[in-house]
């Protein structure tokens, strides 16, 4: 394909000459060239025998099938045009004309949609199932006292009957205040529901004191001895830590204690540990600790008692006021006529001191409680011995295989629960992502393709 | 005779008659331009209704000024383009001319299409449109520049380099 680079002309010029694509000039002078030049008419002839090979390129006629499509679109341009012709707003809606899913065969889009739907309906009954059944098994058996007289309260507090309300306030006024006070101690009791456990259970222990006459009926209201409220502490070192640890709380059980609080670690490598906050009935306290020593060796204890006699008769004097005071205040509602502001007034000062008088009976009562039930608190503490199996190479290998094996099967079956636990909603959402992204994808694609027609015939 | 572009101008006025036989002329043409271009027949066959369909609907916007075939193969080069946009991993089979078939037939012998296939397979994209665009619509170096967006010494600078390397390749094949 070499042309003699002193050569008049170019091979490209060759080439254009045979093209037809060379100046006429320059044509007219290539063409009188070739006559006398052996060189370019070989060069001229191998394109030529090229264009011919080329040729040989062929390509079946073209089916007649497609005629009519294009003869329709000649009679209906609007209705056949891919570039102009949009669907109309509602049916991009319809999910049966969405590309990603006419792919789909009809079979399986049914199919798909039908479990779409099953997996949908299943997300939003299945949860509110779960939520029942939590609901029914909401009052544990394990609960610490504290939350089953707060459950037992919920239980007592629906059937109470509303407070009684003054009775002779003449006509309208009388019906509004009554409905006024209704309304309040219906707040009242709602907002009681809500407060802690440690409330509720105050509440509860003072049984009757919710009474809204005013009478006082509080659970200790005659103080016959000092009120001492104990905190004891223990630091044990147990001859056998897995016996003590299990029987620390059958203990507290058998003298009508409960365990508050608990906190237990398990280091590797070092002593174990376990930290328990117990309340014990204070009459059970001293025989529970007796108890608790027989554990192992005692190498801390401390004891603290705190006499609140004074607190608690000051706060029982307070309250009788204020009881006193609202009594003082439903009577005069309930005697006297007035205008409406006055009425208003009292009713303010009577919610004000009702305040008061919950609140006191919420300190009173949990004051009792920590009379009544002394803390103790238990530290139970491994006697740690350094295994001489550490330093040994075998055993540290044969820990080593067994830990692995451990992991492998904790691996093994953390991926198995979370597979049948979120793998589903997980699948399920990564599919509606796909989906999303294909679609916008495919209708970017589709986009760019019409600009690209509209493009070409401007 | 009358030519393409009087038959779009009067089909610009309504005249279907001109569109008739503008179809008529270019059916095969442009069927063969996106068959050499595309592996599959069934596509090639949509992609000629497609292109006869936005000629139907952008007939207003063309201008006499340009030729109608330099116009009607611009649209079926962009369906080309879109189309291997669309077809993602199998455009690479397209553009090299998938040698799994043969448009007419099977015939391995040297005088055969699939020779001149597998040797436009091997040029660089650029060269080889130019060149069958040249060959095969028989468009000049203007109206290939005018498509292909280039000057054109540049059309026949690429066309010559086509051509030779495609003489290299056939001539070592012994015909």
């Amino acid at each position: 394909m070499s042309h003699s680079l002193q050569h008049a002309f170019e091979a490209e010029e060759v080439m254009a000459y045979l093209d037809g694509a060379l100046e006429a000039e320059r044509a007219a002078a290539l063409a009188a060239h070739l006559d006398g030049c052996g060189e370019c008419q070989a060069l001229a002839k191998s394109f030529r025998q090229l264009t011919d090979r080329m040729m040989s390129f062929e390509v079946e006629p073209a089916p007649n099938s497609m005629n009519d499509a294009v003869l329709a679109a000649l009679e209906k341009p609007a209705a056949t045009a891919p570039t102009s012709a949009k669907p109309a707003i509602w049916m991009r809606f319809d999910i049966r004309n969405w590309p990603l899913v006419q792919r789909v065969p009809r079979n399986w889009a049914t199919i798909g949609g039908l479990a779409l739907a099953a997996l949908i309906a299943s997300m939003i009954v299945v949860p509110r199932l779960h939520r029942r059944a939590m609901d029914v098994e909401s009052v544990p058996h394990y609960l610490p006292p504290s939350s089953q007289f707060a459950a037992a309260q919920q239980d007592e507090v629906k059937p109470e009957a509303p407070p009684p309300a003054p009775q002779r306030l003449p006509s309208d006024i009388t019906r509004g205040y009554q409905e006024a006070l209704q309304r309040k101690e219906e707040a009242a009791l709602t907002e009681n529901l809500e407060r802690s456990n440690v409330d509720k259970y105050v509440a509860t222990v003072s049984e009757s004191s919710d009474d809204q006459s005013g009478e006082s009926t509080l659970a200790a209201p005659d103080v016959k001895g000092p009120m001492i409220e104990q905190n004891v502490s223990l630091h044990i070192v147990p001859s056998n830590y897995d016996d003590a640890s299990a029987a620390i709380e059958k203990m507290a059980a058998a003298h009508g204690g409960y365990v508050g609080n608990l906190t237990a670690s398990a280091q590797t490598g070092s002593a174990r540990d376990i930290s328990v906050e117990l309340r014990i009935p204070a009459k059970q306290a001293d025989a529970f600790i007796a108890d608790v020593r027989k554990l192992g060796k005692v190498v801390d204890e401390s004891r603290a008692a705190e006499e609140v006699t004074a607190e608690y008769v000051d706060l029982q004097a307070r309250l009788r006021a204020s009881k006193a005071a609202e009594q003082r205040l439903v009577e005069l509602l309930g005697n006297r006529t007035g205008k409406l502001s006055d009425v208003l007034e009292v009713e303010r000062e009577l919610a004000r001191v009702r305040s008061e008088i919950e609140s006191m009976q919420g300190q009173s009562n949990l004051m009792l409680h920590e009379v009544n039930y002394a803390t103790v608190k238990v530290e139970l503490s491994e006697e740690y011995h350094e295994t001489l199996r550490s330093d040994s190479i075998p055993a540290k290998i044969r820990n080593a295989f067994v830990g692995g094996v451990k992991n492998l099967e904790d691996g093994i079956v953390g991926a198995i629960i979370f597979v049948l636990k979120d793998g589903l909603s997980l699948a399920f959402w990564a599919a509606v992502i796909l989906a999303i992204a294909l679609l916008v994808r495919k209708r970017i694609r589709s986009r760019r393709a019409a600009s690209a027609v509209a493009g070409a015939t401007k | 005779m009358t030519t393409d572009e009087q038959l779009i101008v009067a089909f610009q006025r309504g005249d279907r008659e001109a569109f008739t036989e503008l179809f008529e002329r270019y059916r095969q043409p442009v069927y063969a331009f996106f068959r050499r271009r595309l592996s599959h027949p069934a596509r090639a066959e949509e992609l000629t209704q497609e292109c006869f369909v936005a000629l139907i609907e952008n007939a207003k916007r063309y201008e006499p000024r340009a030729s109608f075939r330099s116009y009607l193969y611009g649209i079926a080069m962009k369906l080309v383009l879109a189309e291997r946009r669309k077809a993602g991993r199998e455009v690479a089979e397209n553009e090299k001319l998938d040698s799994r078939s043969n448009p007419v037939g099977a015939d391995p012998s040297p005088e055969s299409g699939i020779w001149v296939r597998d040797a436009l397979a091997k040029l660089d994209d650029s060269a080889r449109e130019v060149l069958m665009l040249r060959e095969y619509e028989q468009l000049s170096y203007l109206e290939i520049g005018t498509l292909m967006q280039m000057p054109v010494n540049t059309v026949r600078s690429r066309l010559f380099r086509a051509r030779t390397a495609l003489k290299e390749q056939l001539k070592s094949v012994k015909v």
